[in-house]
């Protein structure tokens, strides 16, 4: 692990990676504070800019990006009571608080001083367990790769918040639109209506800037209440006092164990942890009643709790090529983009990618820490910016990614049709996460089930045979049947008292 | 009665079934193979039978009880964005990125209420140029610049 690590640091700090990273963090943060645009919008915007470097810087450039919107999130969460994205929903609740009290600045510096010390925690975890892992996926044949795709996609969607049925729906929506191009068997081309653009599949950019970008930019052009005010903070009151950085050690240790966890797991592990943390938090607490109005506990526990998450989320898709959540899903895209398949043979034929990558993550987290915390004065001048300012550019920014990347006419139309997909998702209460992690999976899961009922000669009993196949799709049932039954019960309790 | 059919399950679960139904029958052209040698036809039909029973299931449970109706599509902010969108790549393939990105910037102008002239005049000029100097000449993309 450790010749492993060194290797990593010296790919990590190489000059261009180590300017790729910090711009990364740098333009992650930036767009990350801006109103109404979280993570998964700010990576789908800026994916394209990385298609120019090699694999490995774009790889670091896209993993800064991450932890720069994230964190840009929770500044606006501190100061806006407006979260980006659904991990810092929780931030809100004592983060604002605290800013109305004058304390902003000391919440943003615990929200990043916890996301430093569960980042940096996080780096160790991820380089000791994805060697593990990955030796472990090594033995993975056709069908346990179905299976624990299946699993991962299943799991997605029940851990999902929302109907359960609706994401199932969304699910196969998005196995269908990954089935868009030629079939490598038999080079039948399929539902490409004559696109020859089309053939290695509908372009993942355009995709996911329309579902996530444009749809983001409608949505709070459409909603006025999603641009708020701005609480002024200054580079003196960024200093926590000592009695706030005692109180929230624990909390941040107890919320980077939770979010290490939940990280791992698929479907939507960053906003789950930090709500765990902060009920954590919360439950342990001798003062349990004064949650909500500005406790420094009930910002450093949930901050190290999503980015935990965010860092042990990148686990299962390097080693295994399962992304958890949207963001894996985007990072999965991108590397296919490169031509890289993630999974457990990424680790054995491109250390330096894996490697580099993890000790850039390490470096990012610091670099946001040393650089970014004394810029807060400047990112929240951002957050003054009118939105009709800032909606053209971040039009023009979509737009020009968008045709750049194949110059074509026909990606900005796709990338038109599923910004209006996306209003429509919104308006009828879907979520969009499910069909970008099914769009992105779909073909691998078609191929290993080809594979997989080739080599057992049609017999579907082979699923049920391999014992780590048996094992993944028991745990599958067994997640679907313990998300459906609250919910069954739920039905059925409310059958009864309306009847 | 009326409420259900118009709730979002309901008109969700008619769509879906629209979707499935086209996808089922554009795969009908595909050859179907066997389980032990499956053809292009194979998994597209499946995932749309899937799919048109999970949509059937919403659509039954949307009649069995009240549901949440739709809320309010953003209609005129869709077709001014979107609009805008396609209007840029056109321009952009036929008079180049400055007509283009100042035809986006005056077009989502009129997003948020009345627009400010000077300031789009300024907004336009920054960003066409700003663009240009990022992706064409930072990035040396191969960019149209003028008709």
């Amino acid at each position: 692990m450790l010749s492993n690590l060194i290797t990593g640091f010296e790919v990590a700090t190489l000059g261009t990676n180590l300017l790729v990273c910090l711009g990364g963090a740098l333009i992650g943060t930036f767009i990350g504070v801006l109103p109404g645009l979280g993570p998964v919008a700010t990576i789908a915007m800026l994916m394209p800019i990385t298609f120019y470097l090699d694999p490995t810087a774009a790889l670091i450039m896209l993993a800064g990006i991450y932890y720069g919107a994230q964190y840009g999130g929770s500044t606006t969460s501190i100061l806006l009571n407006m979260p980006g994205e659904s991990s810092s929903v929780v931030t809100c609740l004592d983060g604002y608080a605290m800013a109305r009290k004058g304390r902003a600045g000391a919440a943003i510096s615990v929200a990043a001083l916890s996301s430093f010390v569960a980042g940096c925690i996080g780096t160790l975890i991820i380089a000791s367990l994805s060697p593990v892992l990955a030796r472990f996926a090594l033995v993975f044949g056709p069908a346990e790769q179905f299976s624990l795709m299946l699993l991962g996609l299943v799991g997605a969607a029940f851990l999902a918040s929302g109907s359960v049925m609706k994401s199932l729906a969304m699910l196969a929506v998005g196995l269908l639109l990954g089935f868009v191009g030629m079939d490598i068997h038999t080079g039948q081309q399929r539902f490409t209506f004559g696109q020859v653009e089309w053939m290695e599949g509908l372009p993942f950019v355009p995709v996911v800037m329309g579902l996530f970008g444009i749809s983001e930019v409608i949505a709070t052009a459409a909603d006025p209440e999603r641009r708020g005010a701005v609480i002024r903070t200054r580079f003196r009151e960024l200093l926590p006092t000592r009695d706030e950085l005692r109180r929230s050690a624990f909390p941040a240790l107890r919320g980077t164990a939770l979010g290490s966890i939940f990280g791992i797991l698929p479907g939507t592990g960053a906003a789950i942890s930090s709500f765990a943390s902060y009920a954590l938090e919360k439950r342990i607490s001798r003062t349990p009643d004064q949650f909500g109005t500005g406790l420094v506990e009930g910002v450093s526990g949930p901050e190290a709790a999503n980015n935990a998450a965010a860092q042990t989320s990148f686990i299962p898709l390097l080693t295994l090529g399962i992304p958890t959540g949207p963001v894996m899903a985007l990072m999965l895209g991108a590397l296919m983009i490169h031509g890289i398949q993630p999974g457990p043979m990424v680790m054995a034929e491109r250390p330096e990618l894996v490697w580099g990558l993890i000790a850039s993550m390490w470096i990012g987290n610091l670099m946001l820490l040393v650089i970014n915390l004394p810029m807060v004065g400047l990112w929240t001048r951002f957050l003054a910016v009118p939105y009709r300012i800032l909606c053209p550019g971040i039009l023009l920014f979509c737009c020009i990614g968008v045709y750049t990347v194949n110059g074509s006419f026909l990606d900005i139309g796709v990338m038109a049709l599923f910004g209006i997909i996306g209003v429509l998702l919104r308006a009828y209460d879907f979520q969009a996460v499910p069909l970008i992690l099914a769009f992105v999976l779909g073909p691998q899961l078609e191929e290993n089930l080809r594979r997989a009922l080739q080599l057992s000669d049609g017999n579907p009993a082979t699923f049920l045979e391999r014992p780590i196949s048996l094992s993944l799709l028991t745990i599958t049932v067994a997640l679907a049947v313990t998300m459906m039954l609250p919910r069954l019960r739920k039905v059925v309790e409310q059958q009864e008292s309306s009847s | 009665m009326q409420r259900r059919l118009l709730s979002t399950d309901f008109i969700s679960g008619v769509v879906l079934l629209g979707v499935a139904a086209t996808f089922y029958v554009i795969a009908g052209n595909y050859a179907l193979g066997r389980t032990s040698q499956m053809g292009p036809g194979y998994a597209p039909r499946a995932v749309s039978i899937l799919l048109a029973a999970i949509a059937i299931v919403l659509m039954a449970s949307a009649l069995q009880g009240a549901r949440a109706l739709p809320s309010k599509i953003p209609g005129i902010q869709t077709a001014i964005v979107v609009g805008s969108c396609v209007l840029f790549g056109w321009l952009l393939q036929r008079f180049g990125l400055f007509a283009a990105a100042t035809c986006l910037v005056v077009g989502t102008s009129l997003l948020t209420g009345r627009p400010r002239i000077l300031e789009v005049v300024l907004l336009a000029v920054g960003l066409s140029l700003g663009s240009w100097f990022l992706f064409s000449y930072l990035l040396g993309l191969p960019l149209k610049l003028q008709p």
